[in-house]
C-alpha cells in the first residue's frame, strides 16, 4: 500500500465548539466591514489586497500570530485554530496580503530557528500585523531549481555582505523585513549545501527594490538587487549552512495552507449569491453544486495535511497533491463560473463583471506560484518510489 | 496494534484470496465461489440487525468489506445484498433467505390491494444482479409524509419477468417485469427517499474508490516493470506526471470518501452534504482513473486476460449508480440555492447551518 492510502480512519474537518465560536467571531467582524463598505470581497486577496489598517485591526483582535507564544505577543493557541481563521479570511476575500507572508511563515520559521533576540525583535509586530516580510528564494537563474540560488554572502568581521538578485519576491516593495536564501559556503555546484538565511531589514542602502508589473495590471511581485549590503551578525537565520533545510520546513508551511484552493472562493460565493437571486437553470445548478463538491474534497485534505503538520509530522507527499489540486481547482472554477454564468469578464461599474475579470487575470499564477505543478507532481512521484 | 476496521479487511482479504477469484474482462463468470464464502463468513451480511437475519455491525462495516472486495477485483452482489437486506430489516422484517437485490429507481411501480395482498406491478430497469438473485426489495414511492416504504418480492414468483443483460464489465445488470406480483413483505421505514439514495451512493462510492486504489497499484506495477529505451517506464517524466496526478486524484477519492462514510455512520449534520460531494467527486473521476490505467499500461492493458480491465471496466460500470456525478452536484446546489444554506458554509460543513435542512 502506497503512503497515502487509506490505512485507518482520518480525523473529520469539524468541529470543535471553541473554534466554530472563534469562526463565528471572525465571520461577523468581515460580514460587518464588507456591508460598511471596508472593502470588497477579491479573489487572491492574499496576495493582492494590501490594506495596513485592516491588518492591524486583526492583530488588534488577536487573529494574527495565533500560533505564536503569549511571550512573544501571540496568542499561543493552535494550528487548527490558526487555519479557521485563515479559512473565513480568505472565502471572504478580506485584503490580508500586508501580513500575509510574514503571519503564515515567517513566524514558523522564527520561532524553529530564531534567536531570542530575532524573536523579540520582530514576533510581537507580526502579531500585531504591523511588521511585513518578504521571502527571498527565486532569483533570474534559479526557480524550479531553487537549489541553484547565486546571491552570496560573504563574512567580513563582525558583519556579512550580500550580493546578487532576487527575483518573483512578493510585497518587498512594503516590507520591513526579508529573508533571503544565499549561499554562504562552496560554491554553486554544491546546490544544497552551503546554503544559509539572513535577515535583512527594509530599507536599506544598498538594496534596490524594483516593483515587476504583471498582466494582473498589478505590481507586488519585485525584482531585489543587493548591491554589495552590509548585514551585522546577528541578521544570520538559523545555523550557517542548514539554509536548505531551513527553507524546506518553510515550505510546508508556505505549500499547505488553505490559500492554496480558496483564492477564487470569493469569486463561487459571489456566483452562488447571484443564482440565488436570479434564478438557475439546471446545467448551472450542476456546475454549482460540482465546485462546491471539489471545494469540500479540498478542505477535507487541506485539513488533514494541517493534523499533520500539527502533530509534528511532515505531509509533504499530501501536501503537494493538495497543492496540485488546489491550485487547478482555482483556475477551472473561473473558467467554470466564467462558462456558465455566461459573463462577459469586465472591469468597470457591474461588481461581478469585475470580480471574474479580476479572477480570469490572476489565472496564470495560480499553478505556477510556490512550487510548479510540475514540480509538485515530480515530488509526488518521488515519494511514490517511480524516481 | 489494529483496529476493528484493519481486522475487518484483513479477513475478507484472507476468503477472496482463498476463494481463488477471477481475473480480466469481460466477466465470463461472476465469483459465486468467493460469494458464498462471504456469506457463510457472514461478511456478506454486516449492515443487517442479527434480529432481522444479520450479522450486526455498521455501515462502516459494509464500507470495509465493499472497499476490500472491489479492490480485488472480485464480483459478487455484496452491494445490492446489503442495500436489501438493510431496507427490509428497517422496514420492520426479518430479510429473505438466499441473495437479495434492489433496484435504484422504482418510480414506475404501481400498488394495488387485491384478494388480501399487497400487489406490485411495472418495470424496473437495470436492476443489477436480478437474474442470479433470490429476492428483491422494492422501495416504494414516498408517501405524503415522504418516507419510503419497502417491499420483498421472490425473483422466482410466476408473475414476475428477469430480462438479462450485463454491464460495460460483464456483471448482471437486468430489467424485471412485475404483473401484480405478491410481496412477500411491506413495511415503513421511516427514512427519506434521500437517506436511502445516500447510503446506496456511499457503498458506490466506496467500491470506485477502491478500483481506482488498484488501478494505481497495477500501474505503478507495470511502469516499473515494463522497460523501454533501455529504462523502465517509471523513470520517463511523462509517465511519472500521469501516474502522479492519477495518484493524487484517487487520493481524492479516499479521503472524500472516507469523511462521507464518518458522517453518514455517525449521522452528522452535514452527512447529505459529505456524501454528495464524495459521490460528484468519485464518479466524476472514475472515467479519467480508468484512461489514465489504460494509457500507461499500453496495449497489454486492453486484453481480456489483464487484471487491470477488471478494474476500469467497474469503475465504467459503477459511475452512475445510485445517482452520477450530475444529479448528486444537483443536490449540492439545491441545498445552496433552495435551502439557502450558504455556500462556504456548506464546504466547510458548519453543523449549525444544517439544522433547519432535511437530511
Amino acid at each position: 500500500m502506497s503512503a497515502t492510502a487509506v490505512d485507518s480512519p482520518r480525523p473529520t474537518a469539524g468541529y470543535d465548539e471553541s473554534i466554530r465560536v472563534l469562526r463565528g467571531d471572525v465571520r461577523a467582524f468581515l460580514q460587518s466591514e464588507i456591508a460598511a463598505g471596508a472593502f470588497v470581497p477579491a479573489c487572491d486577496s492574499w496576495m493582492s489586497g494590501f490594506d495596513p489598517s485592516f491588518s492591524a485591526q486583526l492583530g488588534d483582535r488577536g487573529w494574527l500570530g495565533i500560533t505564536i507564544p503569549v511571550a512573544y505577543g501571540g496568542q499561543g493557541g493552535s494550528p487548527l485554530e490558526r487555519l479557521a481563521v485563515a479559512e473565513e479570511l480568505l472565502a471572504n476575500g478580506a485584503p490580508v496580503a500586508a501580513h500575509w507572508i510574514a503571519d503564515r511563515q515567517m513566524a514558523p520559521s522564527l520561532l524553529n530557528f530564531g534567536t531570542p533576540e530575532q524573536k523579540e525583535r520582530y514576533l510581537p509586530g507580526i502579531a500585531l500585523g504591523k511588521t511585513y516580510f518578504a521571502i527571498g528564494m527565486s532569483e533570474p537563474e534559479a526557480g524550479s531549481d531553487l537549489a541553484g540560488v547565486r546571491t552570496r554572502a560573504v563574512e567580513d568581521g563582525h558583519s556579512w555582505r550580500l550580493s546578487g538578485t532576487k527575483l518573483w519576491t512578493t510585497g518587498a516593495h512594503i516590507a520591513h523585513a526579508m529573508v533571503v536564501l544565499a549561499r554562504t559556503d562552496g560554491d554553486v555546484g554544491d546546490r544544497q549545501q552551503g546554503l544559509s538565511q539572513f535577515v535583512v531589514d527594509l530599507p536599506h542602502p544598498n538594496v534596490e527594490i524594483r516593483p515587476i508589473r504583471s498582466i494582473d495590471g498589478q505590481a507586488h511581485f519585485n525584482e531585489v538587487v543587493f548591491h554589495d549590503a552590509v548585514l551585522p551578525s546577528s541578521a544570520l537565520l538559523g545555523q550557517r549552512g542548514a539554509g536548505w533545510a531551513q527553507v524546506m520546513s518553510e515550505l510546508a508551511y508556505e505549500r499547505s495552507g488553505p490559500e492554496r484552493y480558496l483564492s477564487t472562493m470569493p469569486l463561487l460565493r459571489a456566483w452562488g449569491e447571484l443564482l440565488r437571486t436570479e434564478g438557475s437553470s439546471a446545467e448551472q445548478r450542476r456546475t454549482l453544486g460540482t465546485l462546491t463538491a471539489r471545494a469540500w474534497t479540498l478542505r477535507q485534505m487541506s485539513h488533514e495535511v494541517a493534523h499533520e503538520l500539527a502533530a509534528g509530522r511532515n505531509p509533504n507527499i499530501l501536501a503537494a497533491m493538495v497543492k496540485d489540486l488546489g491550485s487547478t481547482f482555482e483556475g477551472e472554477l473561473v473558467d467554470e463560473v466564467r462558462r456558465s454564468s455566461r459573463t462577459e469578464p469586465r472591469i468597470g461599474a457591474d461588481p461581478f463583471a469585475s470580480l471574474l475579470a479580476n479572477s480570469v487575470l490572476h489565472m496564470p499564477a495560480f499553478t505556477l506560484r510556490g512550487g510548479t505543478n510540475e514540480i509538485l507532481r515530480s515530488i509526488i512521484g518521488r515519494g511514490m518510489g517511480l524516481r | 496494534m489494529t483496529s476493528h476496521r484493519d481486522d475487518i479487511r484483513f479477513a475478507v482479504q484472507q476468503i477472496l484470496t482463498a476463494s481463488a477469484p477471477s481475473v480480466g474482462a469481460p466477466i465470463a463468470s461472476w465469483d459465486s465461489q468467493a460469494w458464498a464464502n462471504l456469506r457463510e463468513s457472514g461478511f456478506a451480511e454486516l449492515g443487517v440487525p442479527e434480529d432481522k437475519g444479520g450479522a450486526g455491525g455498521e455501515v462502516t462495516d459494509v464500507v470495509d468489506v465493499v472497499t476490500t472486495v472491489a479492490r480485488n477485483g472480485v464480483c459478487t452482489p455484496l452491494i445490492e445484498h446489503a442495500l436489501a437486506g438493510w431496507l427490509v430489516s428497517v422496514s420492520g422484517h426479518e430479510k429473505p433467505r438466499g441473495t437479495g437485490t434492489v433496484a435504484a429507481d422504482s418510480s414506475a411501480i404501481t400498488v394495488t390491494y387485491r384478494d388480501g395482498a399487497v400487489r406490485l406491478s411495472g418495470r424496473l430497469d437495470a436492476v443489477p444482479w436480478a437474474s442470479t438473485a433470490d429476492w428483491l426489495a422494492v422501495i416504494l414511492p414516498p408517501n405524503a409524509s415522504s418516507l419510503v416504504e419497502v417491499a420483498a418480492v421472490d425473483l422466482r414468483d410466476d408473475a414476475l419477468t428477469v430480462h438479462d443483460g450485463t454491464d460495460v464489465v460483464g456483471a448482471p445488470l437486468c430489467d424485471v417485469v412485475l404483473d401484480s406480483v405478491c410481496v412477500h413483505n411491506i413495511g415503513q421505514t421511516g427514512l427519506s427517499m434521500d437517506r436511502v439514495r445516500q447510503r446506496g451512493a456511499l457503498l458506490y462510492a466506496a467500491a470506485m474508490t477502491a478500483a481506482a486504489r488498484a488501478v494505481v497499484d497495477a500501474t505503478v506495477l507495470h511502469t516499473s516493470a515494463r522497460s523501454q529505451f533501455g529504462r523502465p517506464l517509471s523513470k520517463f517524466q511523462a509517465v511519472q506526471q500521469r501516474i502522479a496526478q492519477l495518484a493524487t486524484t484517487t487520493t481524492a477519492m479516499e479521503r472524500a470518501l472516507d469523511q462521507a462514510t464518518e458522517a453518514l455512520a455517525s449521522d452528522r449534520p452535514h452527512a447529505a452534504v459529505a456524501v454528495a460531494s464524495a459521490k460528484v467527486i468519485v464518479s466524476g473521476a472514475a472515467v479519467m482513473v480508468a484512461a489514465a490505467g489504460h494509457q500507461l499500461h499500453g496495449a497489454i492493458g486492453f486484453t481480456s486476460e489483464h487484471p487491470l480491465g477488471r478494474h476500469t471496466g467497474s469503475l465504467q460500470a459503477w459511475r452512475n449508480r445510485w445517482g452520477s456525478d450530475d444529479e448528486w452536484a444537483q443536490s449540492l446546489a439545491s441545498v445552496i440555492l433552495d435551502s439557502e444554506v450558504d455556500l462556504w458554509d456548506v464546504v466547510s460543513a458548519d453543523p449549525g447551518a444544517f439544522a433547519s435542512v432535511a437530511q
